[in-house]
């Protein structure tokens, strides 16, 4: 069994797709057999294949709402991605900004997004919904991209600040040739939480809020919900999913792109 | 020194404490070095050499003292007019996410050379230091005595008036510190640069060095010339450095010895 002991050791990248969409598969078998045998409601547990029906049924709407979903997702994490990585440099060039406002930031990623959606939403503007969201989902992810980002700022090492101070380079020097690229792993990493975040973010908000012009699918939700409309809401629910796995694959692929060549996480080494 | 042309550097009185430190490392250290010396720094570990060359480099100031840089007509030179001054720590380190040619040609980027322009001087010191055909690696790529040669080479790019060093070759093996030894006083005499290096090694000291100065007690305990002339191939076989060699390793054990 050494082959297969092997395999496990280092599963390749087909092995690494292939074994978890093969469970999710039986899943779905035991799932609708249950549901079959026992005669359960729909109502209560619709049969996968319930599900798969509402998906083909109502295909043009759930793909915009998922697209729609998906692009605020998007501007959120870049809106909040670049806040970030701006605030982390802001507190890296002053302590005193530092030690006054980081603490307050801590508030806004403890206080439940839920609870700050109302005020936000009166702020914005209730004819304003999409922006809302837009904010709101934004706050929720620029903050593991901050404090990742100060971390990695910190973490260069002291020979090669000396370095940068004997050459006399100017501070826009130190920032773009050494602070960021030594941070850029630490600011990917944040990076990725801010990917998901942004999507939680952004479903919870539109919970809160409803909807602008444009549904997204946790609007799908709550009106199948308000229906009862089961079939629908696993259906929104199962690409809401998807949407999540896509956005996380894309971020861990961008990171691997990013650091392939040079940093220790993502080389592979021979053993 | 017969020749002294470009920059010499004037420590005066110079005394160091760090806080919390109940005896200052360095008190009352008088050290003008300049005009393409090579000087190397002696002494036991702990007895700031390191923070001496930090002190010279410019990133420590002084607790009491004033350092210097004079310029070749005589004035202080400050400014725009200081003298170009490089590094080589004891670890090499490099850029991780820049490659070696990326590295090395760092020093002449900062001051706005083009990529383009610098390639001519970088690809030159790296034929020169044996690391022909590596401009694209990464540094996680190399040995550590292939780091230690792109570090050199960084240091060297800018043809600096002062190059400092503190024990560079120390973690290398003895055969490929030799080796070094060897390019780096190749380097030395083309060039002339003003070098300051801080070693452990007494036969690396009296090999390369114009000048040896030995630190104890925080002050300049002896500070000797070192006259085997600019070609010194072969010569660390002969009887006379031999000699000299053995007089430097008596004197530093009796320093250690007054110290107790
Ligand atoms: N940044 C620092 N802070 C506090 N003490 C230091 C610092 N750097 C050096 N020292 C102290 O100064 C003394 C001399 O250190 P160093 O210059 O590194 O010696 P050497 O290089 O000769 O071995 C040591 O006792 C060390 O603990
Ligand atoms: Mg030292």
């Amino acid at each position: 069994m050494t082959d297969w002991s092997a395999l496990m050791a280092r599963p390749p990248l087909w092995l690494r797709v292939a074994l978890p969409c093969l469970f999710f598969v039986l899943v779905l078998v035991a799932w609708q057999v249950i549901v079959r045998t026992a005669d359960i409601s729909p109502l209560i547990l619709p049969a996968p294949s319930a599900v798969l029906d509402d998906l083909r049924q109502h295909a043009g709407t759930l793909a915009l709402s998922t697209w729609n979903t998906l692009l605020i997702t998007l501007k959120a994490f870049v809106l909040g991605t670049v806040a970030g990585i701006l605030l982390a440099i802001a507190f890296s060039r002053s302590r005193l900004l530092e030690l006054a406002v980081s603490p307050l930031l801590v508030l806004t990623q403890v206080t439940p997004t839920v609870a700050i959606a109302p005020l936000v939403l009166v702020w914005v503007g209730i004819d304003n919904v999409d922006s809302a969201i837009l904010l709101l989902a934004a706050i929720i992810a620029f903050f593991p991209v901050t404090s990742n980002t100060m971390l990695g700022l910190r973490s260069v090492s002291h020979d090669l600040h000396d370095l940068f101070t004997v050459r006399r380079a100017t501070s826009l020097q130190r920032l773009f040739l050494l602070e960021l690229p030594a941070a850029l792993p630490y600011t990917l990493a944040g990076a990725r939480m801010a990917g998901g975040m942004a999507l939680v973010g952004a479903v919870v908000a539109e919970f809160v809020a409803g909807s602008g012009t444009d549904a997204g699918l946790a609007w799908r939700i709550s009106e199948a919900a308000n229906r009862l409309n089961t079939p629908r809401m696993f259906a929104a629910l199962f690409l809401l999913g998807l949407l999540g796995v896509a956005i996380s694959g894309a971020l861990s692929l961008l990171q691997y792109l990013c650091l392939r060549r040079w940093h220790e996480s993502a080389v592979s080494r021979d053993r | 020194m017969a020749e002294t042309h470009g920059f010499r550097i004037e420590a005066r009185g110079i005394g160091k404490r760090f806080s919390g430190q109940a005896a200052p490392t360095l008190s009352a250290l008088d050290l003008t070095i300049g005009g393409g010396e090579f000087v190397s720094l002696l002494g036991p570990s702990g007895c700031g050499k390191s923070t001496l060359l930090r002190l010279l480099a410019g990133l420590l100031r002084p607790s009491e003292g004033t350092i210097r840089w004079v310029a070749p007509d005589g004035s202080s030179a400050s400014g725009t007019r200081l003298p170009d001054i490089a590094l080589v720590p004891q670890e090499p380190t490099l850029l991780p996410w820049k490659t070696v040619f990326d590295n090395v040609s760092l020093p002449l980027r900062l001051r706005g050379t083009a990529r383009a322009a610098a390639a001519p001087r970088v690809l030159d010191l790296l034929r020169a230091l044996g690391l022909e055909g590596r401009e694209k690696s990464w540094p996680r790529e190399l040995s550590g005595g292939m780091k230690m040669r792109v570090s050199i080479a960084r240091a060297l790019v800018t043809e600096p008036d002062f190059l400092l060093m503190d024990e560079p070759f120390a973690a290398l093996d003895e055969l490929t510190r030799h080796r070094l030894n060897d390019d780096l006083r190749a380097l030395y005499t083309q060039r002339r640069p003003t070098v300051i290096l801080v070693t452990h090694s007494v036969e690396e000291a009296t090999f390369l060095s114009t000048r040896i100065v030995a630190l104890s007690r925080g002050r300049v305990a002896w500070d000797l010339p070192v006259d085997f002339g600019p070609e010194r191939a072969g010569l660390r076989d002969h009887a006379a450095f031999q000699a000299l060699r053995g007089d430097i390793a008596a004197r530093l054990r009796a320093d250690q010895a007054a110290l107790s």
